[in-house]
């Protein structure tokens, strides 16, 4: 799973979220270093709704603009959940063998 | 609406319209959110990502999306019937030569008796390997043996080369078929059998067979005379000998359903283009080797270098109008589901 479609799931396991408040929750749970642009989120909305990850949940218009809201559904949250182990895993074998590595002294560069 | 969102929705045209039937206002309420006040044009960041991502769209639609179900599942089709008309072609010409080594001739070259048998042998052995592979479903050993056959073909045009002491180039054709061949079966992701259903491999068997039945009774009546007229009887032989296996084989790849089926046709007509282009690249190299390059023998071959091409582009067009068609018969656009 690329990183852009982890975020766009990882946003939308809170709550339904429009496309503008998704590129704002990324930002927010990355710290600014991720900002998704209007082509790169909807090539990964529409890829997701095609895989059956999230759903529609609902439309509004505000401002005379359409905001559609769209969930995570239930194979979404286990796609998310699956990928989460698996970073999860390969972080824990990183950091292990860095303390390994720290407690031998490091190796030479 | 302002300047900058009709701009916004101008860059959005590079998206195909199912897309922007699903998105468009959407990603036009995004647009204009993430922008600053006052700003005129798109940023370019957000220029790049829209020209790029719509961009794949597009391509996307056109392949991605059908990856697994069409083209690839097509090339496993037509790479099985190019091989089985090379191995069709290969006993064709191991059976002339077997029926003239049994009269008396020796068939022999550069000295060594039976050495002319040796081109139709090998390669009647590994197309057959290769058609056998395939069917068995064993993908890599299938482009594996492909590429052995391709080695097999040029052996072949160098035997012959040896042989009558000029390149061989009428075997060209077949070395080009055999490059084709492997790269269909390594651009497949399939097996045929996963592709074809039973009764498709059941029509391939059947056109093979009324293929090698009607080889074989040309083959003996060839000293026989017709009691019925001649030109009848070319006829019937021509359309029994190409038009019974070739409908077997469309029949098959019938069985594929819709959307293959449609890409068998296209990826065969390329195929057959292909083997009409390197026979009449054979006849300019010929006149090229008596009278020179001239400026219409090196058009000839661009022209003829293109026409595959140009077939492919063809169908590959007729094939997405036929489908967007279909689409919108049954009101189905992809982004909406």
């Amino acid at each position: 799973m690329r990183e852009p479609t982890f975020l766009v799931l990882t946003a939308l396991a809170e709550e339904p979220r429009h496309g503008y408040a998704v590129i704002e929750d990324v930002a927010t749970i990355t710290a600014g270093r991720v900002r998704l642009r209007a082509g790169t989120l909807y090539a990964a909305l529409d890829r997701l709704r095609a895989e059956g990850l999230i759903e529609v949940d609902r439309e509004e218009v505000v401002q005379s603009r359409l905001r559609r809201y769209y969930r995570l559904t239930a194979a979404g949250a286990r796609s998310l959940a699956a990928e989460t182990a698996r970073l999860r895993s390969q972080a824990t074998i990183a950091e292990r063998r860095l303390r390994a590595r720290a407690e031998i002294g490091g190796a030479p560069a | 609406m302002t300047t900058l969102e009709v701009r916004y929705r101008r860059l959005l045209r590079i998206y195909p319209s199912g897309h922007r039937a699903a998105y468009e206002e959407e990603m036009v309420g995004v647009l204009m959110s993430g922008a600053e006040p006052g700003r005129r044009f798109p940023s370019p960041a957000d220029a790049l990502d829209l020209l790029r991502a719509g961009l794949t769209a597009r391509l996307g639609h056109s392949f991605h999306t059908q990856r697994g179900t069409g083209w690839r599942a097509a090339a496993a089709v037509t790479g099985l019937f190019v091989a089985l008309a090379l191995a069709g072609g290969a006993v064709s010409r191991l059976a002339a030569g077997l029926l003239l080594w049994g009269r008396g001739d020796p068939m022999r070259a550069l000295g060594v008796d039976g050495l002319m048998l040796a081109d139709p042998a090998a390669r009647t052995v590994i197309w057959l390997l290769v058609v056998t592979a395939a069917v068995l479903g064993l993908r890599r050993a299938t482009v594996g043996l492909a590429a052995a056959g391709v080695l097999v073909q040029a052996g072949a045009m160098l035997l012959w080369s040896a042989i009558v002491q000029l390149p061989a180039m009428f075997l060209f054709w077949q070395l080009g078929l055999a490059l084709v061949v492997t790269g269909l079966f390594a651009f497949s992701d399939r097996p045929v059998r996963a592709v074809l259903s039973g009764r498709g491999l059941a029509l391939v068997a059947a056109g093979t067979v009324v293929a090698a039945t009607t080889e074989a009774i040309a083959r003996s009546r060839a000293q026989e005379r017709p009691w019925f007229d001649p030109g009848f009887a070319e006829v019937f032989w021509d359309l029994a000998y190409y038009g019974l296996p070739v409908l077997a084989l469309a029949a098959a790849a019938w069985t594929a359903g819709r959307r293959v089926r449609g890409r068998i046709a296209v990826l065969s007509a390329v195929v057959l283009m292909i083997a009409f282009v390197l026979q009449a690249l054979d006849q300019v190299v010929t006149e090229w080797r008596y009278s020179g390059p001239t400026a219409g023998g090196v058009l000839s071959a661009v022209v003829l270098f293109l026409l595959p091409f140009a077939v492919l582009g063809g169908g590959v067009l007729l094939l997405g109008l036929r489908e967007r068609l279909a689409d919108r018969g049954h009101g189905h656009v992809r982004a909406h589901e």
